[in-house]
């Protein structure tokens, strides 16, 4: 009896288990949004444990900074979280958001579990040693990794983990500063690429998970908050003149880390060395300015109140400072983001701005200068990651201020639109433009990388040998049907040509010349091969260079197949059918 | 009943690496278990209906006799599939590149099988002489659905170290999924090159239809001599 309630029980369970399995496969929206919520949740713990490690580590550190000797403090910090990226986990020191982009074009979104820890570690002993750098691009990494490790853990196939991996970036993001509709524009904007409903519900899902985490833990705050401003027409005027510096100081930046990064990279030293001098001198740099290191957000939240006191050159000398600091906490081996010191940056170039407008007309009376810190953040991620709707949504959220979205909406594109004309990629993908990495759904480059070779080849065929008489060739075209005769030797079998019976078609009745001509007069050499494990972008490159409309592809000398442009036409239409349509 | 990527693969009229792809990329609605991807019929239909491909699933009958129980080297020859001109210099390249025509329901099961299968020579040649050999895994393998037998004809003769020093010059490949399939094809194989006049049938390289009509003849013949 027992024996039987259990089989009926079994039976049950099968069925349940078979209707989810036959459900999910059908549509897996749910299965998604249900991931999604825990997804966002672990995501929003590991960006408010970075935060508050970084609160814990300042306040530490903080009663030490007087001393003469506190320059070493970034230095040990930077050393420190060098060692134990590099040594303890063997990690390459880098942003976190190139990582997730590059697992999330080339690897499905394969990200591994350590990831998930060691960039919140390191970067917290980096930027809570006072290193200038930000912690928003670890907790992404982190947030991916924890999005990443889950969809294996369930089994997903690679584009429900993609679609994962987005929703523990947005998670981390909303989480962090406590803003959902930035954390879903980043992730679909600068992470994946894709703006598909697919994606949107799922990554809005565990926005809001990661921002009701950090509301519960942390409190409902606003991070930067303002007073009212009023804008005038001459206010959104000057915003062209707003975004044209973001724009010369963007690519300031982004230069100034790619110079720094080159030139370290011929420093003959261990890294964690190089991580300490990079932090030592930022140290030095922040004896004279302490407002360039750290993260920098309490030097924001003064400037966006008004009470920050420097003039023009001083505002100058602190951009500067900080593009400065930022070079060499990244550029020589100390781990964070950008994020945040371009939001520091930016802030400090809307005020440099305001005290040039208000120097140069005096007469207009000008919006407070703590609305210029708040466009000027917005102009500054939106060209350093060339990500307009980010900057836009990103401010907005974190200092509540609906009123300057105008402005906002004028600096940001005009700043990003500028930038792309001299960086046509973003700070986060250069790399992976310049390395063809830089895979993005539906796009030509995606659909070319993901068909192989082995997919398109026509193994169909008739060899045939050099010393073959014309009349025998002539007996093989009769039984068979090929437009093409590969010829190969016939001791060796190496490929030495091919036939194209149109090409022949005279000689094919000119009976005469039956007993007269064997194959290989009449074949054709010297045609570029291919092998099979080449990347069809190349193979297709020199079909180009070449004029060729098929290319045969061997092995070993060997002639395996053929790859005509007519199979690959029909291929790469159903691939960007099957890619595109969801 | 589900579909394995072969069936599907038949009925898109596409390669198994590409259906094996988009199974694995989140393309095609597929269940995975043992990482081994199923098919349902009726999903996948609609699913080609929407994104414009042409599916035509093998009719029941032909579907029956493919998956039946009973041994039938024609049967687990055409699931194998047949290589003409197989590239490669020595065992390990042969086996690899042959690995790779063999229609195993994933790469790594392909990977996996090569594995085997150079395992299993290490141990002793299953090159069984007159230049005949029938590389096989010691253990089954369960990803397979039923048992195939993939013919390989070499570009150029190898020394696979068979019992009489000939060099190789076709390879049967035999996956099953249990032990006793194994043995029961295995014997069937044995039973037809023990005779000199196949042997000589096979140097031919005799296409795919002609071959399977000779060996259709010779089941015939083991089962008159071998009810069991």
């Amino acid at each position: 009896m027992i024996l039987k309630n259990n089989l009926r029980k079994q039976t049950l369970l099968n069925r349940i288990c078979a209707f989810f399995s036959h459900f999910f496969q059908q549509d897996d929206r749910l299965l998604l949004i249900a991931i999604a919520s825990f997804v966002g949740i672990f995501s929003g713990l590991a960006a408010l444990l970075l935060n508050n490690a970084l609160l814990g580590l300042e306040h530490f550190l903080h009663e030490y900074r007087i001393y003469w000797w506190a320059f070493i403090l970034p230095a040990c910090g930077a050393a420190l979280s060098s060692l134990f990226l590099n040594k303890v986990l063997k990690e390459g020191a880098g942003h976190g958001v190139p990582e997730v982009i590059y697992a999330v074009s080339r690897y499905g979104g394969l990200l591994r579990m350590r990831s998930a820890f060691s960039r919140i570690i390191s970067s917290c002993l980096t930027i809570g040693s006072g290193g200038s750098a930000g912690p928003e691009a670890p907790v992404v990494m982190s947030g991916a990794s924890i999005g990443s490790n889950i969809a294996k853990y369930f089994g997903l196939n690679d584009r429900q983990r993609v679609t994962i991996v987005g929703c523990g970036s947005a998670g981390a993001i909303a989480s962090i500063f406590n803003a959902p509709i930035a954390g879903i524009v980043f992730t679909i904007e600068v992470i994946l690429g894709e703006w598909s409903a697919i994606n949107i519900v799922p990554i809005a899902v565990a926005a809001v998970s990661g921002t009701e985490v950090s509301r519960l833990l942390k409190g409902n705050q606003i991070p930067f908050q303002h007073r009212q401003f009023s804008i005038d027409l001459p206010d959104i005027l000057s915003c062209i003149g707003l975004a044209l510096l973001c724009f010369l100081v963007s690519i300031l930046l982004t230069r100034g880390l790619r110079q720094m990064h080159r030139m370290v990279h011929h420093v003959h030293l261990p890294l964690w060395i190089r991580a300490a001098i990079g932090g030592s001198l930022v140290g030095l740099l922040g004896m004279i300015l302490p407002d360039i290191m750290g993260e920098g957000y309490q030097a924001i939240r003064q400037m966006i109140e008004g009470n920050y006191s420097a003039g023009l050159l001083f505002a100058l000398i602190l951009v500067l400072s900080k593009i400065l600091a930022t070079t060499l906490t990244l550029g020589w081996g100390g781990s964070g983001g950008i994020f945040a010191p371009c939001l520091v940056i930016g802030s400090m170039t809307g005020l440099m701005y305001h005290r040039l407008i208000t120097l140069v007309c005096p007469q207009v009376s000008w919006v407070n200068e703590g609305c210029f810190s708040l466009l000027g953040m917005a102009g500054l991620i939106s060209g350093i990651l060339q990500a307009p709707l980010t900057g836009i949504f990103l401010i907005v959220e974190i200092t509540g201020g609906y009123e300057v979205i105008v402005p906002l909406i004028l600096t940001s594109v005009l700043s990003s639109t500028l930038c792309q004309f001299i960086e046509p990629a973003s700070f986060y993908l250069k790399e992976l433009v310049e390395q063809g990495q830089l895979l993005r759904p539906g796009t030509d480059k995606r659909v070319l990388s993901d068909l192989t070779l082995k997919e398109i080849i026509d193994v169909h065929h008739t060899c045939v040998h050099q010393d073959m008489m014309l009349r025998q060739f002539v007996e093989v075209i009769k039984k068979t049907r090929y437009h093409y005769y590969p010829v190969v030797d016939k001791k060796t079998r190496r490929f030495e040509g091919i036939i194209y019976p149109l090409e022949i078609r005279p000689h094919l009745f000119n009976i005469p010349l039956y007993d007269a001509v064997i194959v290989a007069q009449i074949m054709r050499t010297n045609i570029p091969t291919a092998t099979l494990n080449e990347d069809l972008n190349d193979v297709l490159k020199r079909m180009d260079r070449h004029q060729l409309s098929e290319i045969p592809i061997v092995s070993n000398a060997r002639f395996i197949g053929m790859v005509s442009k007519e199979t690959l036409l029909n291929r790469y239409r159903q691939e960007l059918i099957v890619q595109t349509s969801g | 009943m589900p579909l394995s990527i072969r069936d599907i693969a038949s009925a898109l009229k596409l390669p198994m690496t590409t259906i094996e792809r988009w199974a694995r990329q989140g393309h095609i609605p597929a269940t995975v278990r043992k990482n081994v991807y199923f098919f349902d019929e009726r999903i996948i239909e609609k699913w080609a209906k929407k994104h414009q491909l042409p599916f035509r699933p093998q009719d029941k009958k032909e579907m029956d006799e493919l998956q039946s129980d009973s041994p039938s080297l024609v049967r687990a020859m055409k699931i194998g599939s047949f290589v003409y001109g197989l590239p490669g210099q020595s065992m390990n390249e042969i086996l690899s590149n042959a690995c790779q025509q063999v229609p195993m329901p994933s790469q790594e099961a392909q990977q996996e099988l090569y594995h085997l299968l150079i395992e299993r020579e290490q141990l002793t040649s299953t090159g069984i002489g007159k230049g005949v050999a029938i590389p096989h895994p010691r253990t089954p393998m369960e990803q397979i659905p039923s048992p195939l037998i993939t013919t390989c004809f070499l570009n150029d003769p190898i020394d696979f170290k068979a019992i009489d020093d000939q060099r190789v010059f076709v390879l049967f490949i035999l996956v099953c999924p249990k032990v006793d399939m194994h043995l029961q094809h295995l014997s069937r194989l044995a039973y037809c090159i023990r005779d000199n006049q196949f042997v000589e049938f096979l140097h031919t390289k005799p296409d795919e239809s002609s071959f399977l009509t000779r060996v259709n003849d010779f089941e015939k013949q083991f089962e008159k001599t071998d009810p069991s």
